[in-house]
């Protein structure tokens, strides 16, 4: 009988601690390999605690390690915080519908992240960099709530030190130390300077920044069919049976969790979905 | 290089689009190019709101004092407008602008503008309306900021 | 299951307990209706005086009322509060288990020991559930491993319904109360007294070849008639709700209306109406240790939109108000299911309306949607 709710453990085999709430773990695949694409998560259980979805922030490249970055919100993500290197964690996936690289392929990307929404962008982000020729025009935003709060910090600056790419970061409060932008995301959307009628947008952060995003994307004449958004709702199977993640017909984890604006432009309006 | 009028560089941003030609040649007879070093405060809290400024490079930030503490707000650069207070009376500024990294910008007297405003009403209408949609971006802006939204 | 329907012959009431053996001796345990403190549940029976032998019920929105009366007819009532996804995909089950080794551990699956069991007495809408549970958990891109195992090990001997009540509306969801497909066996109860009997359609080989030891008398015109007979009767008392036609629409233009509100000044969020439900399939996953740490277990159980954690996200539920919630289940049902598995995920059963502590009916409460939705049209014109 093929069982997919088993988890496989991995081995931690790496710990970093990125903002005050937030940390990334690298795990080890028992076999040496474990592929993905930008956008997907895995279930991650704690044993005897529970499971968690956390999508992948690695490098579609790398299939010897599993990165994930967790902000500790809830009961499992902070046992999953108390790990440590060699302790081990299940993993089930990767599950879910992730970003649209081929369709972003030769045209201009837009890449817009909130907060701990840059962790399931990153693989887009970086797989767009890494194969720079590949791609129109490419724009990195990435809003934060202070300084402190932003993740991969070192990455970051050398994103927004390649020529062949607009990095922009912004924060929404900062004292005299911090010499970058400060004012929300949406702020920075005018400066994106791609040809609309050919741009993929991906944008990922809470739902209320990604709707403000679309808001200004669309004052660029970007479609909402070219904008995508990646929703999050509770999960508890990842293989759409246990009902939690619907979105009004869909389910966040088979059919999701990227969606265009123009498939969920309708929900985005109706209150406690 | 070729250096261009103010007339020519207004011409050219977004917020003089479709405006008439002979409008922009009086706004840009009350403006001049002037430089700050990093550093320097381009606007003090108090001061008369004697000019405003379209930065066109180096960075700003707007800053609040909050008992010891300093916050930025918000950090204008280039393309942007440093500068509001001008418009209606008392005509001081509310806040200091701090230059974070050297500005060039094109400074422009407040006094004429407003007088030009008040003798010509399809001059002042289109700058009003201009300056409304900044002020409406703005104030959508500083909602975001304050409602937390990457909590 | 052979799609193919015969007509396999007419069993006198006296013979039942002959069907109920050859069901046995061919391997299967049989589930069908039994009474239990005043109501209709479904458990284990081998003998047909475990049935509820002249058993009548009453259902109103909010009521149930079932009490033995003085006939003998084995099946003139309708659907309990139980119904087969009980069994199917029941309410509690273990995914998993570990043993910490060290700081290691494997995840093992226990093997499920459901026996090979008959389902006596299903009815027509409880067959189109478990249709519409095999959409759900077979054929939407992943199998459900114990629900499809049982799946395969189950003999379905469905019943007409005779007797329906004031809640069921089967009709409106494209049902009936005669089966019509998805059996094995198919029993119409006939007469009563000496004149009591069962006509025996099979729709299956293997339910064909369990009949062909019971010596069936044949069927005869007289039979035809009465069975005909009594199905219209049933189609007549069955409500009609016209509202059930549009629902799909009617749901996705309305999910702004303030009608929810006022649904939710009367609804518990008790959850009874998704418990009852045959198709709700939401599951909750519950983490158990022993109090040595070492030792793990993972289970599933029936979880409900009706409750809080349902849509907990980030240390807070998306869906904090009863009103969000009781459109999450309403919407869900007969709206977005169609999105989802391409049909309703009603079948016009009536548990929901019968079980509800607030007499809330999904046929009413669809009604006044249809109708907030022409007052919103009239005001926009």
């Amino acid at each position: 009988m093929p069982l997919p709710m088993l988890p496989v453990p991995m081995r931690i085999r790496r710990r970093v601690k990125e903002t005050a709430d937030t940390f990334t773990i690298e795990l080890e695949p028992p076999d040496g390999t474990f592929a993905f694409e930008p956008g997907q998560f895995n279930m991650l259980y704690v044993f005897g605690v529970g499971e968690v979805p956390i999508s992948i922030s690695g490098d579609v490249s790398r299939r010897d390690v599993l990165v994930h970055t967790i902000r500790d919100v809830g009961t499992v993500t902070h046992a999953l915080g108390r790990l440590k290197k060699g302790d081990w964690v299940g993993v089930r996936g990767p599950y879910g519908r992730g970003w649209p690289m081929k369709i972003a392929k030769g045209r201009d990307v837009i890449l817009a992240a909130g907060g701990i929404g840059l962790a399931p962008l990153r693989p887009a982000i970086r797989e767009v960099l890494d194969n720079r020729d590949d791609y129109g025009r490419v724009v990195v935003f990435y809003g934060a709530r202070t300084p402190g709060d932003l993740l991969y910090p070192k990455e970051v600056v050398k994103w927004r030190a390649r020529l062949d790419a607009k990095v922009s970061v912004t924060v929404d409060r900062a004292d005299r130390t911090w010499h970058g932008n400060v004012g929300v995301i949406t702020q920075l959307v005018s400066a994106a300077r791609t040809d609309a009628s050919r741009t993929v947008a991906m944008v990922c952060g809470p739902e209320i920044m990604m709707h403000y995003m679309r808001i200004h994307l669309a004052k660029l004449g970007i479609a909402d069919e070219a904008i995508y958004v990646s929703m999050e709702r509770n999960m508890k199977c990842a293989i759409g049976r246990c009902g939690h993640c619907q979105y009004g017909g869909d389910f966040i984890c088979k059919d999701g969790p990227v969606f265009t604006f123009a498939e969920v432009e309708s929900r985005f309006r109706i209150r406690s979905l | 290089m070729k250096t261009h009028s103010i007339a020519e560089i207004l011409s050219a941003h977004e917020f003089f689009s479709d405006m008439k030609p002979e409008h922009i040649e009086f706004i840009s007879g009350c403006a001049k190019v002037s430089h700050f070093a990093s550093g320097k405060f381009m606007i003090l809290a108090g001061e008369p709101a004697d000019n405003f400024y379209l930065i066109r490079s180096g960075h700003t930030a707007v800053e609040i004092e909050i008992g010891n503490q300093v916050r930025t707000i918000h950090s204008p650069g280039p393309g942007e407008f440093v500068g509001w207070s001008w418009i209606l009376p008392p005509a001081r500024w509310r806040y200091d602008v701090r230059v974070v990294e050297d500005v060039s910008a094109i400074s422009f007297d407040a006094e004429c503008v407003r007088k030009k405003c008040e003798a010509d009403f399809e001059f002042g209408y289109h700058i009003y309306r201009r300056i409304l949609k900044i002020v409406i971006e703005r104030l959508m802006a500083t909602r975001i900021q304050m409602i937390d939204m990457y909590a | 299951m052979s799609k193919s329907i015969t007509l396999s012959g007419v069993l006198p009431a006296a013979g039942f307990q002959r069907l109920l053996d050859a069901v046995r001796d061919a391997g299967f345990r049989t589930i069908g209706p039994r009474a239990r403190n005043g109501a209709i549940v479904l458990d284990e029976l081998s003998d047909v005086a475990e049935l509820p032998v002249g058993w009548n019920d009453e259902q109103v929105a909010g009521s149930y009322r079932a009490a033995k009366g003085s006939g003998d007819r084995l099946f003139d009532y309708v659907v309990g509060p139980t119904s087969w996804k009980r069994f199917l995909y029941p309410p509690r089950r273990e995914l998993w288990h570990a043993q910490k080794e060290g700081q290691a551990w494997v995840p093992e699956a226990p093997a499920d020991d459901f026996e090979p069991t008959a389902f006596l007495g299903v009815r027509n809408c409880d067959i189109a559930a478990i249709r519409t549970l095999d959409r759900v958990l077979l054929d939407s891109g992943y199998r459900e491993p114990v629900y499809d195992s049982r799946r395969s090990k189950i003999f379905i001997i469905a019943v007409s319904c005779a007797a329906p009540v004031s809640t069921c509306f089967c009709t409106s969801m494209g049902g009936g109360p005669t089966p019509t497909d998805g059996f094995d066996l198919s029993l119409v109860e006939l007469g009563s007294g000496n004149d009591h009997r069962f006509i025996i359609s099979s729709g299956s080989e293997r339910g064909a070849e369990i009949v062909s030891a019971l010596n069936l008398d044949e069927v005869v015109e007289r039979d035809l008639d009465a069975a005909a007979t009594q199905d219209r009767t049933s189609v007549e008392k069955i409500n009609q709700v016209p509202a059930m036609a549009n629902a799909r629409s009617t749901i996705a233009a309305t999910m702004r209306s303030d009608h929810w509100d006022e649904v939710a000044d009367r609804c518990l969020s008790c959850a009874n109406c998704t418990l009852v439900c045959p198709t709700c399939f939401c599951v909750d996953i519950e983490d158990t240790t022993d109090l040595s740490g070492t030792s793990v277990s993972r289970h599933q159980q029936w979880d409900s939109c009706f409750t809080m954690s349902h849509s907990y996200l980030h240390g807070g539920s998306i869906r904090k108000t009863t009103a969000a919630r009781y459109r999450q289940w309403l919407s869900h049902k007969l709206g977005t299911w169609h999105d989802q598995f391409g049909s309703s995920g009603c079948v016009g059963c009536g548990r929901c309306v019968t079980w509800c502590p607030a007499a809330i009916d999904i046929r009413v409460e669809l009604e006044a949607l249809e109708e907030s939705l022409k007052e919103m049209t009239t005001e926009e014109a």
